[in-house]
C-alpha cells in the first residue's frame, strides 16, 4: 500500500481559518460528529480517466495505447499534447496525473484530504440495477429484486438516533432506512428529500397569520387539510402503504416551518446562485442546486437533525463520446469553479469547523473495461475507485490504482478492473467512524475474503 | 359537410402534403446508401384497423390466473382497472355500472384493448374526429388546427411534440386512454427512448406507434420487442447505428447489446455470467452492425431519420453464438429477427420478463406467490400475447389484492385527476390541467425519463419525495381555482357536474355527492371515507369552508380527531351537513355556480388525501 499523508498543511490551514471566522457566520449546530455527504455518480463513473497514469511508465504507455479514443483524441499522437495540460497529481509511490479540469480536487489532494481507495467492487455483475442495490445496501449478497431494501445510509442515521437528508431528485435506495414491519423492505420516516431548502414546507396563506378566520377558498382549504392530517398522522401506522404520506405531512410542516425561518437571514452563495439563474456556466443545474441546499442545511443541521446527506449527479453511462461527457461532469464536480467545491470553500471561509466534520464519499455502480471500446467511450466494467474528500481523510492512495496484472489484460477484449475490496467494509469503516460500534448492525454480509488487506481502510484519521 | 368531416378533410390534406415532403426527402437525403430499406409504408391516412379478436382461447391457457367468479366482480373492481390501465379514463358512472353487471371477461374485453380507437371505453356521438388515433396522425392534426402552425408544440419535430401529443391523446375523450397507458409502459418504462439522449421527436413518434400498432395487431411480445430492437429511434439512443465491422474488427460499443437481453427480454445471464458476458453480449454488439440511420429533410433543415436500414457491408458476416446457440443472417434484421424469436422463449426470459412488466406497471412488490403464478402464466400462453395477459391479469386476484399497492406516479396522478375532473373536451382542450412544463419540473414528464433507458420516475420515488407532496399540497390550496373553476364568460362555457352527478330523490343530498365524488377520484368503494374525511368533504360541499370554521369559528385552526369526531354535538353537526341540498341544477347562474364551486373544493380536498397518491388491489 501507498499512502500519502499532509496531515501537517491540513492543521496549519485549517487552525488559520478558525482564528479568521467571523462569529456571527459560525453554523447553528453545536454537535461535533462527522457528517457523511454520499455523492453517487449514476452510470458508473471512469475514475481511470480522473487520475491518469503517466505515459512514461509502463502502465501508462498500454493504458493510452487503448485509451486515447475515450479521451477524444483522433490518434495516439495526439497523447504528449493532451499530458501536458494534465495537472500534476502523486510523484512519489504511484506517480498519476489528474484531469486537466480537476483542479479544485488537485488542491485538496495536495492539502491531504483526498483519499483514492481502488479495486473496490460492488456487484460481479455489470448491470446497472444490480450494482446500484449493492452499492446503496452495502450488502453484496442482494439481488436484482432487492429495490425495497433499506439503504446503509439510512440504516446508519437509524443508528444514530438521525434523518438522512436527500439532496437528489429522487430518494435514493442508500437513505431509506429499515422498516420496522419486514427486514427486507424499508420506510422513509428518516428521510427528509428537500429540493430548495429555501421552499421547503407547506403551502399556506399568509392571510391566515393574521386572520385565521378568514373564509376564501385557499384558507378554507389550507385549514382542512392542516387540520386533516394533523389528526390524520396518527392512524396512518406502521402497516399502512400510506404511512409515507403522513410522513411527509409531519416533516413539512414541522421542520419546513422552522428552516424556512433559520434562513431568512442566511445569505445564499452567489455563485451558486448565478449558476441556478444560468449567469454562470454549470453543466448541471440541478447539482449546483443541491450543493445550494446542504450549504443553506448546513445553517440548519439542528433542525434536520442529521449526518447523512445524499446527493448524485448523472450521466457516467460513457459508452460514448467520454471525453466531452467526463470534462463536463469533472468541471461540476472537481473544478475550483464547480459548484461541489465553491460549497466547500464556502464552508471553509464561513463555517471551519463544521468543513472539518465533512467526509465527501464518491463513488458509482461499478467501474468501466480498461480500453476504450470502437464508439470513443467505455463499456461497463466492475471494479472501481472510491473517492473520500475531507479534513478528516488520511490523503493518499489506497490499493492499486494502477496494478501491473492489468498490463497484460488491456489487448483482451471486455477486460475491466479487478474488484479485491468490497464495498461494504468501506462504507463499515465510515459507518464506524461516525457512530462507533454500529458497523456490524449496519453491515450484515461482511466477508473477508471481500477484504483481503484491512490497511487499505486506514483512509480515516 | 359536418364539423367533424370538415375536420378529417383538413387533416388528410396536411397529412398528404407531409407524406409527400416525407418522400421527397427520403429520395433526396435518404442518406444510409446501400442495403436493404425496411420503411413501412405510410398509412395514416388509413382509418385504424380495429383488432377485436378475443383472447378468451389464450386466457384460458393461463390457469394460474384464473379469472375472478362472477359474483365477487363489482364497481370497485372496475374502478381499479380503469384507474391502472386507463388512467382514470373519461367513463361514465353509467358505464362502470354495465361494466360491473357483465362478466369479468367481458367487461374486461371492453375496456382493455390496444386499439387506438376504442368506442367502448370512449364512447362518441357521430364517431371519433381522427382516422387511425396514431400519435403521427394526432400530430398533424393538432399542429394543423393551431393558429400558428408553424410554431405549434404538437409538430412532428418539435423539441417536446412527442410529450405534448400523448398528454393530448390522453385527455382526448374520443381516444382510447388505455393504449396510451401501455404505450407509457412500454416506451417510458420497459423498452425506453428518451428525447434528453439524442432520440429525435419524429423517432419517438415512428417508435410508439410502431410498437402500439404491432401491440394492437396481437403479435407475439417476441415480434414486438425485435420491432424496437431495429427501430431507427433505439439505433440513435444507444448509438449502435455506428456498430460497424470493418477490415476484421469489431468498432461500437456494447450498451443495447447488453440492455436488448437485460432490459427488454430480462435474461441477465445469471446461470452463467461469464458466458453472457464475454459471448453472448459481445456477439450481440456484432450482430448489431451495420444498423444506419440517414438525415431526411424536413421544411427546418434535416433531421435523424425515423427508420432505420440495414445493409451486409459493415455487418459481422458470418454465425454468431448468442444464448448459447447459432444466429444467422446476412444482416441485422436477419440476425436480430432469429435471435428475438429464440430470446422471447429462454428460461430466464420466461422467468422475468412478466414479472419485470407487471412490476413496473401495477404491483411494484409483489409476492413470492403472486410471481410464481406470473411466470406460469407466461410460460403457458402458447403465444406471448401481452393483450391476453393483461387481461388475464386484470380479472384475477393477483391484481385484486390486498397486498397488492401501487403508488401513483406524479404524471399517472395528475392524469388520473384531470380525467376524472375535466367534464368535456371543450374544458380539457381550453384547460390543460397537466402540462409537460410541470411534469418536467417534478422529472416526470413523458420521453424524459429520470433514469434515462430504466425508466421514469416510479411510483415509489414519488411516494417517497417531500417535494411533490408539497407541490401536490400547493396545487390543492394556493392553485386551488384549478379544481373551483367553473365558468368562464369570454368561451361561454360554464361547469356543470350536475351533469353527471345522479340526484338522490330529486336533490343533490351532500353525502351522496361526496360518496360519488370519492369513487369517482379515489377509483375505490368508500372503505377509506372515514368520518375525518366526511367531515371535510361535507363541510366543503354544504358551506365552502372547512369543517374548523364551520363548527367553531372562534377556534378555526383546531383538529379534531376521530374520537372528537364521535361526540354527539359533532355527530349531530355532521349529520346536518351531510343532508344539506346542493343547487348543481339551480336556474340561477350564480347559485349553480357557486354549487359548482364547492365541488371543486371537495375534490381539492380528496385529491390531497392520502388514498390519492396509490392504489390498493
Amino acid at each position: 500500500m501507498k499512502m500519502e499523508r499532509r496531515n501537517f498543511i491540513k492543521s496549519t490551514l485549517a487552525l488559520g481559518a478558525t482564528c479568521s471566522m467571523p462569529m456571527s457566520l459560525r453554523s447553528a449546530p453545536s454537535d461535533s460528529g462527522g457528517i457523511l455527504i454520499h455523492l453517487y455518480l449514476n452510470g458508473g463513473p471512469d475514475f481511470r480517466q480522473l487520475l491518469v497514469p503517466s505515459s512514461e511508465s509502463d502502465y501508462g504507455r498500454i493504458y493510452w495505447d487503448h485509451r486515447y479514443p475515450a479521451w477524444g483524441l483522433g490518434s495516439r499522437r495526439g497523447v504528449d499534447a493532451l499530458e501536458a495540460t494534465m495537472l500534476e497529481g502523486g510523484t512519489d509511490g504511484t506517480p498519476f496525473f489528474i484531469h486537466p479540469v480537476a483542479d479544485w480536487l488537485q488542491s485538496e489532494w495536495r492539502l491531504g484530504n483526498v483519499a483514492v481507495v481502488n479495486q473496490v467492487i460492488g456487484s460481479d455483475k455489470r448491470n446497472h440495477e444490480l450494482g446500484d442495490i449493492v452499492m446503496d445496501t452495502g450488502d453484496p449478497e442482494s439481488s436484482s429484486g432487492d429495490r425495497h431494501r433499506s439503504g446503509w445510509g439510512g440504516r446508519l442515521a437509524r443508528e444514530m438516533g438521525q434523518n438522512v437528508v436527500s439532496l437528489a431528485s429522487r430518494v435514493r435506495q442508500f437513505a431509506f432506512g429499515p422498516s420496522d414491519l419486514d427486514p427486507n423492505s424499508h420506510d422513509n420516516r428518516d428521510v427528509l428529500s428537500i429540493h430548495n431548502m429555501r421552499q421547503f414546507g407547506l403551502y399556506r396563506p399568509e392571510s391566515l397569520e393574521t386572520n385565521p378566520s378568514r373564509g376564501g377558498y385557499r384558507e378554507s382549504l389550507s385549514r382542512a387539510l392542516d387540520a386533516y392530517y394533523r389528526a390524520k398522522i396518527s392512524r396512518l401506522g406502521n402497516g399502512s402503504p400510506y404511512k409515507a404520506i403522513g410522513d411527509h405531512y409531519e416533516k413539512l410542516s414541522q421542520q419546513g416551518k422552522l428552516v424556512r425561518e433559520r434562513l431568512v437571514d442566511v445569505e445564499e452563495t452567489l455563485p451558486l446562485q448565478q449558476m441556478l439563474s444560468g449567469d454562470l456556466p454549470v453543466s448541471d443545474r440541478g447539482f449546483a442546486r443541491q450543493c445550494a441546499n446542504f450549504l443553506d442545511a448546513s445553517h440548519c443541521l439542528d433542525i434536520l437533525n442529521a449526518s447523512v446527506f445524499s446527493m448524485a449527479y448523472g450521466g457516467f453511462d460513457t459508452h460514448r463520446d467520454q471525453g466531452d461527457r467526463l470534462r463536463d461532469r469533472f468541471q461540476d464536480i472537481f473544478n475550483t469553479q464547480g459548484p461541489l467545491a465553491i460549497m466547500m470553500n464556502t464552508l471553509r471561509e464561513k463555517s471551519p469547523e463544521l468543513r472539518r466534520r465533512v467526509t465527501i464519499m464518491i463513488s458509482g455502480e461499478f467501474g468501466r473495461q480498461l480500453a476504450a471500446n470502437g464508439d470513443d467511450g467505455t463499456d461497463h466494467g466492475r471494479g472501481n475507485s472510491v473517492l473520500l474528500i475531507g479534513d478528516g481523510v488520511n490523503g493518499g492512495i489506497y490499493g492499486d490504482l494502477f496494478p501491473d496484472e492489468e498490463i497484460d489484460r488491456y489487448e483482451i477484449r471486455g477486460s475491466d478492473i479487478h474488484g479485491v475490496t468490497g464495498i461494504e467494509h468501506v462504507a463499515h469503516r465510515i459507518a464506524e467512524s461516525m457512530a462507533p460500534g454500529s458497523g456490524d448492525r449496519i453491515f450484515q454480509n461482511l466477508v473477508s475474503e471481500r477484504l483481503p488487506d484491512s490497511s487499505v481502510l486506514n483512509f480515516l484519521s | 359537410m359536418s364539423k367533424h368531416q370538415d375536420k378529417k378533410a383538413k387533416a388528410l390534406l396536411a397529412m398528404f402534403v407531409a407524406i409527400a415532403v416525407l418522400v421527397l426527402g427520403v429520395a433526396c437525403g435518404g442518406g444510409a446508401g446501400g442495403g436493404l430499406d425496411f420503411r413501412p409504408v405510410y398509412s395514416s391516412a388509413v382509418p385504424s384497423p380495429q383488432h377485436v379478436e378475443s383472447t378468451l382461447a389464450l386466457q384460458k391457457a393461463m390457469t394460474s390466473l384464473s379469472t375472478l367468479e362472477e359474483d365477487s366482480w363489482d364497481e370497485r373492481k372496475v374502478r381499479k382497472v380503469l384507474h391502472l390501465f386507463a388512467f382514470g379514463s373519461s367513463a361514465t358512472e353509467e358505464q362502470i355500472q354495465r361494466w360491473a353487471t357483465l362478466s369479468p371477461q367481458a367487461s374486461i374485453e371492453e375496456i382493455i384493448s390496444f386499439n387506438a380507437l376504442n368506442p367502448n371505453i370512449s364512447p362518441v356521438e357521430g364517431g371519433s374526429p381522427y382516422l387511425n388515433g396514431e400519435l403521427t396522425e394526432l400530430s398533424k392534426v393538432w399542429e394543423s388546427q393551431d393558429t400558428d402552425s408553424e410554431k405549434s408544440r404538437f409538430g412532428l419535430d418539435r423539441w417536446n411534440a412527442p410529450a405534448e401529443v400523448w398528454l393530448r391523446s390522453v385527455r382526448d375523450i374520443s381516444l382510447n386512454p388505455v393504449r396510451q397507458r401501455i404505450g407509457l409502459l412500454e416506451t417510458n418504462d420497459h423498452m425506453v427512448v428518451n428525447l434528453d439522449a439524442s432520440v429525435t421527436s419524429r423517432q419517438v413518434f415512428r417508435y410508439y406507434d410502431d410498437m402500439m400498432t404491432t401491440l394492437a395487431k396481437g403479435s407475439d411480445y417476441g415480434e414486438v420487442l425485435n420491432k424496437a430492437a431495429l427501430s431507427a429511434a433505439i439505433a440513435t439512443q444507444y448509438n449502435h447505428r455506428e456498430n460497424r465491422f470493418e477490415d476484421g474488427v469489431f468498432k461500437g460499443n456494447e450498451d443495447f447489446a447488453r440492455e436488448y437481453h437485460q432490459l427488454f427480454f430480462g435474461i441477465l445471464g445469471e446461470s452463467n455470467t461469464s458466458q453472457h458476458e464475454d459471448v453472448t453480449i459481445r456477439n450481440t454488439a456484432k450482430a448489431l452492425t451495420d444498423i444506419r440511420v440517414g438525415r431526411i429533410e424536413v421544411k427546418d433543415g434535416t433531421v435523424l431519420s425515423d427508420t432505420a436500414m440495414v445493409g451486409e457491408e459493415y455487418h459481422y458476416p458470418s454465425d454468431l453464438e448468442i444464448l448459447d446457440m447459432p444466429i444467422s443472417g446476412g444482416n441485422a434484421t436477419e440476425k436480430i429477427g432469429t435471435l428475438s424469436s429464440e430470446a422471447i422463449n429462454n428460461e430466464e426470459s420466461l422467468r422475468n420478463l412478466p414479472i419485470l412488466l407487471i412490476k413496473k406497471l401495477a404491483d411494484p412488490t409483489p409476492s413470492g406467490n403472486t410471481m410464481t403464478r406470473l411466470e406460469k402464466a407466461w410460460r403457458d400462453l402458447p403465444t406471448k400475447s401481452l393483450l391476453a395477459f393483461l387481461r388475464s391479469y386484470a380479472t384475477s386476484d393477483a391484481f385484486h389484492n390486498e397486498e397488492r399497492f401501487r403508488p401513483w406516479t406524479i404524471l399517472e396522478r395528475r392524469l388520473i385527476i384531470a380525467n376524472r375532473l375535466q367534464l368535456t373536451q371543450k374544458e380539457r382542450d381550453d384547460y390543460a390541467v397537466v402540462s409537460s412544463w410541470e411534469l418536467q419540473q417534478l422529472e416526470n414528464g413523458p420521453f424524459r425519463p429520470i433514469h434515462d433507458v430504466f425508466g421514469s420516475l416510479k411510483g415509489e420515488e414519488a411516494m417517497a419525495s417531500s417535494r411533490r407532496f408539497s407541490k401536490a399540497w400547493e396545487n390543492s390550496t394556493a392553485r386551488i381555482w384549478r379544481y373551483t373553476r367553473s365558468s368562464d364568460e369570454k368561451i361561454n362555457w360554464q361547469k356543470d357536474w350536475g351533469s353527471v352527478i345522479p340526484k338522490s330523490e330529486d336533490d343533490y343530498v351532500v353525502s351522496d355527492v361526496a360518496e360519488f365524488l370519492w369513487k369517482r377520484f379515489i377509483g375505490d368503494d368508500t372503505r377509506h371515507f372515514g368520518i375525518l374525511e366526511r367531515s371535510q368533504v361535507y363541510a366543503l360541499l354544504a358551506s365552502g369552508r372547512d369543517y374548523g370554521l364551520r363548527y367553531d369559528e372562534e377556534n378555526p385552526l383546531r383538529s379534531y380527531s376521530e374520537e372528537d369526531l364521535s361526540s354527539s354535538s359533532h355527530q349531530s353537526f355532521i349529520h346536518d351537513l351531510s343532508v344539506s341540498r346542493m343547487s348543481l341544477d339551480h336556474e340561477d347562474d350564480d347559485r349553480r355556480r357557486w354549487a359548482n364551486e364547492r365541488v371543486g373544493l371537495a375534490i381539492a380536498f380528496i385529491v390531497m388525501t392520502p388514498y390519492m397518491f396509490g392504489q390498493e388491489g
